[in-house]
């Protein structure tokens, strides 16, 4: 994709149209104005850039739209902060006793609070998608996320002790369970996207990546990453549209290594740059068979939630939706 | 006229349109020749802002919910922006930053104002809130490490004449029953008050003192702290400002550990000028219903601001009780004589309470 092709002859191909230029500019903006804002332009910075790279991709001739406010990010960021403090105040209470036990039991406590916090990220992740996706559209179409975030933090938590039981034996089949919980709750409009993937199809190559994580220094994992992304597209469907994502391993490896270079020796400036590697290596490789009946996406009659994202801004991260990058 | 692409809002379908600008509106034309919308020039607005030349254009309107006009040139913006005012402001990348980050300094500034006034009285409400049992752990935990830092003098003497001059003091304020005294050995002149009734005098300002009277005098002082509960006010009022400043930072992830610096803040403790002309008036107020001379307070404020004008020590009784000269000043109008505070052998025990620690 050196040279854009008209948005007429690229149907069933995400295309990304971004300019670096404009998106480094941005970026430059959004740091001296974060810096005067002693950070709370954070969330208008994001949104902007947010706006800026949705409304340069295109799926068959359209454009997406990016509709989220600073202000809603702001507003949730408010909230959480707010549900900490009441959090961090529960906390204040417990430690001294914690400190008091000396024997073995408190571990107990210790553990408590390690699955509270992991609950919280889960719940963080969850609704932070919603957010993003909800503020999405196609052809002004809203996309939407269902299910409840308790009910998938619930869902990771409960898995996740299982992978610290089989010491990590389980992490492919979680994997797997809670991707069906997030794609099997993702609307286009009243559309809905659906999966039907299994991680015991993978347990296979899953279990020799997990012998070979020491002979290959971990590196085996981006051959099985490639694998998985690959299994997850092919079980993946909407409507009449099939997904097909054909990177290798070796492919992965490259992206992720020289992106780590990039960001190193620029000290992170060149996070646009990183970004639009990471958007058009996805799109190079995902392929889209059969066609949407436009006639049958209808718009969704739902609500939107009002505000976002406030607990993941306090982990560190942000919704990530379709591989367009943890923006 | 130009040419460009419909979605109703409704569905996904894409019409191939035709749009005629007039007066007022745009008219917008399906591929037969009929009508599909009509949208006013007022409530028109650019759905993202607009970087690149190339970049096409589109078109959402307030009354039009969520249908979008398209247009892959730019050509009908240039007609459109003389017209509909709304459509200049997303354009003007540069002037818009500006604003923006005006309108978001102004904002900072009010918010900051406002938190800051608000937060003394927000944590003097919440202070009464705190349950005693949390109170008193909290002051528990804070005893603990300093005693580990300081060890404590355990001359019984001096503990048991200590005990009955805050008994004498307390006179009938059960609120102060339950005030627990420890001394500390520190060469530091000074005496502090902490959650849960526990007060610490410093080794330093039982050296210092010239009479038991100027003991009577600081204890209470410290003793009017916790009545009026002001380590526990002042507390969550510097979590208050710790939270607010992390907040501004943008380092929202230090909240999660703010609460171990609780304990930091404890260690410097310091309170209001307001708080300590309460406790002043307080503990003169107290030290007279008890019918002791409450000459000393004022007596070692002073004696002990000059000392200290000569070799300032860091850590000092100043540094967390400021304005010496004043308070002393107003006291001065409050204070009564009265009788002695202790008597000479309990004042000998109390002066020797941590020699005796050391064998
Ligand atoms: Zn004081």
């Amino acid at each position: 994709m050196q040279t854009h092709p008209p948005e007429t002859q690229s149907a069933r191909r995400m295309n990304q149209h971004a300019n670096l230029g404009d998106l480094f500019l941005i970026h430059l903006v959004n740091i001296a104005l974060k810096w005067v804002t002693l950070n709370i332009y954070h969330f208008w910075g994001k949104t902007r850039i947010r706006e800026y790279l949705w409304s340069q991709q295109s799926y068959d001739g359209d454009r997406f739209e990016y509709s989220g406010r600073g202000m809603e990010l702001f507003m949730g960021f408010i909230k959480a902060v707010a549900a900490m403090i009441v959090l961090s105040l529960a906390a204040s209470i417990l430690l001294p006793q914690v400190g008091d036990m000396l024997d073995l039991a408190f571990i107990l406590p210790v553990a408590a609070f390690s699955a509270v916090g992991y609950f919280l990220m889960a719940l963080a992740g969850y609704t932070a998608r919603g957010y993003l996706l909800s503020r999405t559209r196609w052809r002004s179409i809203r996309f939407a996320q269902g299910g409840s975030a308790a009910g998938y933090a619930g869902l990771a938590l409960g898995h996740g002790l299982l992978v610290v039981l089989t010491l990590g034996l389980y992490w492919t089949i979680r994997r797997h369970i809670l991707l069906q919980y997030k794609i099997n709750n993702t609307w286009l409009g009243r559309t809905g996207f659906v999966y039907d993937g299994n991680g015991k199809d993978l347990f296979g190559k899953f279990l020799v990546s997990y012998l070979l994580t020491i002979p290959t220094l971990g590196l085996c994992w981006y051959w099985y990453m490639a694998r998985d992304a690959e299994y997850v597209a092919a079980h993946t469907r909407l409507q009449n549209v099939r997904f097909r994502l054909t990177y290798t391993g070796g492919q992965l490896l490259w992206l992720r290594a020289s992106n780590l270079f990039l960001s190193i020796v620029t000290f992170g400036l060149a996070y646009p740059w990183v970004t639009l590697r990471n958007i058009r290596f996805l799109f190079d490789h995902l392929h889209f068979e059969g066609r949407l009946d436009y006639e049958l996406v209808l718009q969704s009659i739902e609500e939107a939630p009002k505000t976002g994202e406030g607990l993941a801004e306090i982990f560190g991260f942000s919704g990530s939706f379709l591989g367009l990058g943890r923006i | 006229m130009y040419e460009g692409t419909y979605t109703d809002g409704a569905s996904a379908v894409r019409h191939r349109v035709r749009v005629t600008v007039t007066m007022n509106r745009l008219h917008i034309t399906g591929e037969a020749g009929h009508t599909l919308d009509e949208w006013s020039f007022s409530g028109l607005r650019l759905a993202e802002d607009i970087y690149g030349s190339d970049q096409p254009v589109r078109l959402a309107h307030r009354e039009k919910g969520e249908a979008r006009l398209f247009f892959s040139s730019q050509e009908i913006l240039d007609r459109l922006i003389v017209q509909a005012p709304g459509l200049r402001r997303r354009r003007s990348l540069k002037r818009r930053i500006l604003v923006q980050s005006g309108i978001a300094l102004a904002a900072l500034g009010i918010l900051l104002t406002v938190l800051l006034a608000a937060l003394p009285y927000a944590a003097d409400r919440l202070a009464r809130f705190v349950p005693p049992w949390w109170e008193n752990s909290i002051g528990v935990g804070f005893m603990a490490a300093l005693e580990e830092q300081f060890p404590t003098c355990a001359g019984p003497g001096g503990r048991a004449a200590l005990a009955s001059l805050a008994r004498r003091i307390a006179g009938a304020r059960g609120d102060l029953h339950g005030i627990r005294i420890r001394v500390l050995q520190s060469r530091v002149p000074n005496a502090f008050a902490l959650p849960g009734g526990y007060i610490g005098i410093f080794e330093g300002l039982i050296r210092f003192a010239e009479s038991p009277e100027e003991l009577a005098g600081v204890l209470a002082h410290e003793m009017a702290h916790v009545a009026h509960r002001h380590p526990m006010k002042s507390i969550i009022r510097q979590s208050g400002y710790r939270m607010i400043f992390h907040v501004m930072a943008g380092d929202a992830s230090v909240l999660g550990s703010s609460a171990a610096k609780i304990t930091e803040t404890l260690l410097n403790l310091s309170f209001t000028r307001e708080a300590e002309q309460e406790s002043d008036r307080t503990s003169i107020d107290m030290l007279n219903r008890a019918g002791i001379n409450s000459n000393g307070l004022p007596q070692f404020l002073s004696r002990l601001h000059k000392a200290d004008a000569r070799e300032t020590s860091r850590g000092g009784y100043f540094s967390t009780h400021p304005a010496p000269e004043e308070r002393a000043q107003s006291m001065r109008g409050w204070v009564r004589d009265g009788s002695a505070a202790m008597t000479a052998d309990e004042w000998k025990a109390v002066r020797r309470m941590c020699r005796v620690a050391e064998f």
